[in-house]
């Protein structure tokens, strides 16, 4: 797939086959981490962040692209990977031979992804069926009638009223947790 | 809807930008005059996203997979793996679900006869969408299901009525319940009997020729991985019974897991695949373990990377420094002559100086590794079974050191597991290769089927292992390539030595000849002055041969007595004053020796009575040859040797003629005192040191013979070995190549 095709699909909210189009990227990034002293493990937690990174800044209005794609990625992964060498005090990085971006581009995508680990840690820890609910509508923005056919439920009505049960559980968890 | 939940539609809306302006500005107006509000909208708005992060996951999760998937279909491509064929129709059905829900609960239309040849039928056969791929059971096929079940199915797995693996193209059906809602639309429980399971997921596959069932090789299982976010110890398979009124009991669990079971490890064998054959075929004796480790484990001196390292630099430092001498000529020459000149004759352009670290990893497993697990230490552990056995013949086929870490970093899991992880590779970067990345090796999903677990009660002290394989593996690394170093280090030394006998002995020879021709000239050149009827004039001291002529004399008869004697020619001298002659008489002697080439040497050698010493015949072409002189008398001894036997002959009087000899097998001993006897005293002392050199140069050619055969037998056995080693090896291979294997 091209970029450009990638980026309207991204706009458009329609992500289906966005991502296992955008892991052709992966093995650079993988072998960056790896001659990094990481592991594989490591490579795909950060290419993951990456991808949200890239995906905050494509999907936020008026994004044309300055580089391509995979440059993007790896200019990303490649800056976080440094910083995390740097907290634990690795050795010399050492580079693939590779274009990068400076910081700039993505440093503001970074830091306000940061925010939301918290909020996304209480969602992944709902139960599967809300997660999913949620998940169908705020992000694939499937329509209420659809959802309740596709889980299983009685009515549109019961979805909804079941969705902002979730919310409403998701919500009394990020306040525990923020007062803690 | 209760209060607290309209409020958050109110927000949510809000956060959306949904509200009408009246609406929104009232909203607004509230939100300043209340703080909690706001703190319940930022927390929505944060909810938001954190839903989209957690979708993002997810999306790019399933998008890892695929690519995983992906990248292992195309390595399977090269093994003979094709991806099943998803039947179109199928296709449509399924993705039908999604597009128009209202036809979602209607059920499916099911053939008549189930997998086991009965109508019975449950909600879940008639709900679940179907899933319908057509493969090639003759070929091993991974298919992978809408929601990330990935079977890996086997050439050969499925059997006909008959038991025969089924050809032509076979219909696999696959309906899927993983989510909780798909599960209840199956109308599934998961209870088995009234006891209730936690699920991991539920699927039913079966494959079809038509209208027939076909049923599964027990011995050839396929290997099913249900995608889950944690794995959760002791799992169980069960097998699914419809029940009358549709629903599906489960029933007949079996684990997961195979329970391994260990043997004595010190039976098993971790050699490299054909290494026992192949040294069998070539007249080894591989039931002699000692030489078989011995002999494999010498290549672990091949992974002394620092040592090579060590190495590699001095050299590079020496180029280095002839490179730089070169590149400053080179500058100053392009300077004088201009480029395109310089460059035609130097034929390579020095103004960039090559230099780095070049040192060559080899692509293998060392040697040492293996020499660490084959240990009792690791009795009871998953390696000491037949199953990792077999496992260790691809491992060594990969070539790749770090295949056969994760399993000993694994020790403790599953063998299966690590079957699967090696499959996928999830690797790190090893240090003992200088690949980083690693494609996976797919022909381990093989394995990963059997679902081989672990030892039952197996060895607990799994960390200490993991240690000593490290520890130990890189101390028989250096071990190893120490006593290799040692090895070839003394075999140079007694190089060395050899080299300083033979210079010795070739210079004695010189001082023999030297001695025998001023001996023998002594008494040619008495014997013509005596026949010329002369006085023999006395020498010029230290000047033997003419070379002071400067008054007239008998110099002519000297030089022609010099040059008989040197030529070993007969001497007819005519004095041409009194017209007397001199003539001393050269006569050949050929000596030729029965069943020659039976033996490894021959030596033939003369003892004149008139010499203190001996003369050797040359050999020319197997018959030794030399030109008696009429005024000696000549005893003849041969000596010929083969392997540690030792052959004598010997005649007191041989005069001109042919002669040929029959050696008998004669000890050392007897040879030396029938030397003894046969000749004077100076004659056998320098016969006894002739012997001694002899014994020597029979000893070192023994030794160059095994050095020999060391190393065509570690030149023969490296490709086995290392298969993947290249046939030319780089210089850094073939440099401690010369420490490639020790005595043994």
């Amino acid at each position: 797939m091209e970029d450009q095709k990638i980026i309207e699909l991204i706009q458009s909210h329609k992500h289906d086959k966005v991502f296992t189009a955008l892991y052709k990227y992966f093995p650079v990034v993988k072998k960056m981490v790896l001659v990094n002293g990481g592991r594989a493990e490591d490579a795909e937690d950060i290419y993951q962040e990456a991808l949200i990174v890239f995906y905050r800044k494509a999907a936020s209005p008026g994004f044309h692209l300055t580089a391509s794609i995979n440059t993007y990625l790896y200019s990303i992964c490649r800056f976080m990977w440094m910083e995390q060498s740097r907290k634990q005090q690795k050795q010399n990085f050492v580079e693939i031979e590779k274009e990068t971006l400076s910081e700039a581009e993505f440093i503001a995508e970074i830091e306000a992804e940061s925010q939301f680990n918290l909020a996304e840690k209480v969602i992944s820890d709902l139960g599967e069926r809300c997660r999913e609910l949620l998940i169908l509508f705020y992000f694939h923005s499937k329509k209420l009638k659809d959802i309740a056919a596709q889980m299983g439920y009685n009515s549109e009505n019961t979805a909804k009223n079941q969705k902002y049960k979730c919310l409403e559980a998701a919500k009394n968890k990020l306040k525990l947790l923020k007062s803690m | 809807m209760r209060k607290e939940l309209e409020l958050m539609e109110t927000i949510e809306n809000y956060i959306n930008g949904k509200l009408s302006a009246a609406d929104k500005a009232a909203f607004e107006k509230k939100m300043q005059a209340d703080p909690q509000l706001q703190k319940e909208v930022q927390l929505q708005k944060e909810l938001l996203e954190g839903i989209r992060r957690a979708a993002i996951k997810q999306s790019a999760q399933k998008g890892l997979k695929k690519y995983k998937l992906n990248r292992n279909l195309k390595n399977w491509g090269l093994t003979g793996l094709t991806a099943a064929v998803l039947v179109a129709g199928s296709v449509f059905l399924y993705n039908s679900v999604t597009k128009s829900p209202q036809h979602n609960n209607a059920p499916n239309e099911l053939p008549e006869l189930n997998e086991q040849g009965s109508r019975l039928w449950s909600d879940a056969d008639k709900y679940l969408p179907l899933q319908s791929f057509e493969l090639d059971p003759e070929k091993d096929t991974v298919v992978e299901t809408q929601d990330g079940i990935v079977f890996a199915i086997p050439a050969h797995t499925f059997l006909d009525a008959g038991g025969k693996p089924a050809t032509g193209t076979v219909q696999l059906e696959i309906k899927e319940a993983l989510k909780a809602a798909d599960i209840m639309k199956g109308g599934l429980n998961t209870r088995s009997g009234d006891k209730l399971l936690e699920t991991g997921g539920m699927f039913y596959i079966n494959a079809r020729q038509g209208d027939a069932s076909l049923k599964i090789d027990p011995k050839n299982a396929i290997y099913a991985e249900v995608p889950s976010d944690e794995e959760k110890p002791g799992m169980q398979l069960f097998e699914g019974k419809r029940l009358a009124d549709g629903s599906i009991d489960w029933v007949n669990p079996k684990p997961i897991r195979k329970d391994l079971i260990p043997v004595d490890i010190l039976s098993l064998d971790f050699y490299p695949p054909h290494y026992l054959d192949s040294l069998k075929s070539w007249g080894y004796d591989i039931s002699n373990k000692k030489f078989t480790d011995s002999l494999y484990y010498s290549f672990a001196a091949l992974f002394n990377y620092e040592e090579l390292a060590a190495k590699e630099h001095a050299r590079q430092d020496s180029i280095a420094a002839v490179e730089a001498a070169l590149a400053a000529e080179y500058a100053a020459r392009m300077e004088r002559y201009g480029s395109a000149a310089v460059q035609e004759h130097w034929g390579k352009d020095y103004s960039g100086n090559a230099s780095g670290d070049t040192i060559v990893r080899l692509r293998g497993i060392n040697p040492a590794k293996i020499k660490a697990i084959w240990d009792a230490k690791y009795q009871n552990t998953l390696l000491a079974t037949r199953e990792f056995e077999e496992r260790l013949q691809y491992i060594h086929k990969t070539c790749d050191a770090h295949v056969l870490d994760m399993y000993i970093d694994n020790l403790d899991k599953d063998l299966c597991s690590i079957d699967s992880m090696v499959a996928q590779s999830n690797g790190v970067i090893s240090m003992e290769s200088d690949a980083v990345y690693y494609p996976g090796y797919p022909e381990f999903w093989k394995f990963a089927a059997r679902g081989d677990g672990k030892v039952k009660n197996g060895e607990k002290n799994v960390e200490l292992l993991k240690a000593y394989y490290r520890q130990k593996s890189k101390m028989y690394t250096e071990a190893i390539s120490k006593t290799a170093n040692e090895f070839w280090g003394k075999q140079k030394d007694l190089d060395n030595t050899a080299e300083g006998k033979r210079n010795e002995q070739q210079s004695k020879d010189l001082q023999r000849n030297a001695e025998n021709f001023k001996q023998e000239l002594e008494l040619n050149l008495d014997e013509a002055y005596r026949q010329l009827g002369k006085k023999r004039p006395a020498p010029l001291p230290a000047s033997p041969y003419g070379l002071h002529i400067a008054t007239t004399g008998w110099y002519n008869v000297d030089a022609y007595v010099i040059q008989s004697t040197l030529t070993r020619t007969t001497l007819d001298y005519t004095d041409p004053e009194t017209g007397k002659k001199a003539v001393i008489n050269y006569e050949p002697l050929s000596v030729t020796i029965e069943n020659y080439k039976d033996y490894d040497r021959v030596l033939v050698y003369l003892l004149p009575d008139e010499l203190s010493s001996f003369q050797r015949m040359p050999n020319r072409n197997e018959v030794f040859e030399e030109e008696l002189n009429e005024l000696m008398r000549y005893k003849l001894v041969c000596l010929a040797y083969k392997g540690d036997r030792s052959f004598y002959f010997s005649k007191e009087e041989v005069g001109k003629g042919k002669l040929s000899v029959s050696l008998i097998e004669t000890s050392d001993k007897d040879i030396e005192a029938n030397i003894g006897k046969l000749s004077k005293r100076s004659q056998s002392r320098a016969m006894y040191d002739e012997l001694r050199y002899i014994g020597f140069e029979k000893t070192e050619a023994k030794r160059q013979q095994q050095l020999v055969k060391i190393k065509e037998l570690t030149n023969k056995i490296r490709p086995v070995i290392f298969p993947c080693m290249v046939a030319k090896t780089d210089s850094a291979i073939v440099d401690s190549f010369g420490a490639d294997a020790r005595g043994f």
